[in-house]
């Protein structure tokens, strides 16, 4: 909120301080020799109770979805990548056993469990990095959107599985999107913190990072 | 200061319950070991060796924190970095050296990535006070 305050400056002790009369119209113009100056104050208002309460359910929201994909990565044991049996090969082969959408199921049947490897390799890096950028706050509206998808993986994956309850990966997406759409890494995170010296630099890295943030 | 207190005191709690274990051993101990399908389960897991590791490259962010040397912050974020990347490439064997799970990685990059960023970005200077306009 902009505040336009007049302020008075003067050289002369003896006219400053407390049990100054008003000053006078022609005063205020500047024909006296007090300098009157017009400041602009730029005050920013007071965070309400709704605005704290909704950065605290944002910030939680993020945190918690960080804490979703560090125990995702965490049960992934890299040292089983690759074998033809496993825990996290079984949740992958699952997909064409419990199909969800064919072309998905034949991707995964034809492209991934023959590159099982690599494909775990990938999605384990991801979720690490997933969990890292979600709780530090950092580049999070562009993680947000990586764990979206991620999200709609696993969805097309295991929707269909016995067991499974398809509407939690419904609402793992549209958690994620939520923290996209609120930006929740500015509450409580390094976006928050850093965004405005980004803003402020002409360093191109900085410029991306205010574009994810 | 929050990452660093978080980093050390998960590895503090790693090196607890990993007492026990031989110092190398690679299957680990869970942090705060409980039920499958709790929603903390399988998040760190540590020998005293991967332990130890955490709580180092915590104690130089932590000096430099107190120190406000940026140097020594810096030199956290690399070997926080570098002890995330060799955990991965020492996961892929079939007995990791230092037990970690991808939970562990994530807690180091979460330091590294952290201080990076608050070090190498530069400073907003201060608002400009009321002047005569």
């Amino acid at each position: 909120m902009l505040v336009l305050r007049p302020t008075t400056l003067d050289d002369d002790p003896s006219t400053s301080g407390e049990g100054r009369p008003a000053p006078t119209l022609d005063e205020w113009r500047g024909k006296t020799s007090r300098r009157v100056a017009t400041v602009a104050v730029t005050e920013a208002p007071a965070p309400t109770l709704e605005d704290r309460a909704a950065r605290t359910v944002l910030a939680g929201l993020r945190i918690g979805l960080g804490l979703l994909w560090l125990q995702g990565a965490g049960w992934k044991n890299p040292a089983t990548f690759g074998r033809d049996s496993g825990f996290f090969y079984d949740f992958v082969a699952g997909a064409v056993e419990n199909e969800v959408f064919a072309p998905f199921a034949w991707l995964i049947d034809n492209v991934v469990l023959p590159n099982f490897t690599l494909f775990a390799w990938a999605v384990f890096v991801t979720e690490v990095l997933l969990a890292t950028f979600l709780l530090l706050g950092l580049a999070t509206r562009l993680w947000a959107l990586v764990g979206a998808a991620q999200s709609m993986v696993i969805l097309l994956s295991v929707a269909n599985t016995p067991d499974e309850w398809g509407w939690s990966y419904w609402l793992m997406i549209a958690a994620h999107l939520a923290v996209f759409a609120t930006a929740a890494g500015r509450c409580a995170g390094l976006d928050g913190v850093l965004r405005p010296a980004w803003s402020r630099s002409s360093n191109r890295l900085f410029g991306l990072l205010v574009k994810a943030s | 200061m929050i990452l660093v207190a978080i980093v050390l005191a998960v590895g503090i709690a790693g090196l607890f319950y990993a007492r026990n274990l031989q110092f190398t051993e690679p299957e680990g101990a869970l942090v705060y070991p409980a039920p499958d399908d709790f929603f903390w389960a399988r998040q760190f897991r540590f020998n005293p060796l991967g332990a130890l590791l955490t709580i180092a490259v915590g104690g130089i962010a932590l000096v430099g924190a107190v120190t406000r040397q940026r140097a020594v912050t810096l030199v956290a974020a690399a070997s926080s970095f570098l002890a995330a990347v060799f955990m991965v490439i020492d996961l892929r064997g079939g007995e990791p050296l230092l037990a970690g799970r991808g939970g562990n990685v994530s807690l180091l990059l979460v330091l590294a990535l952290g201080l990076a960023a608050l070090e190498l970005t530069p400073s907003v200077p201060p608002a400009p006070a009321a002047g005569v306009a």
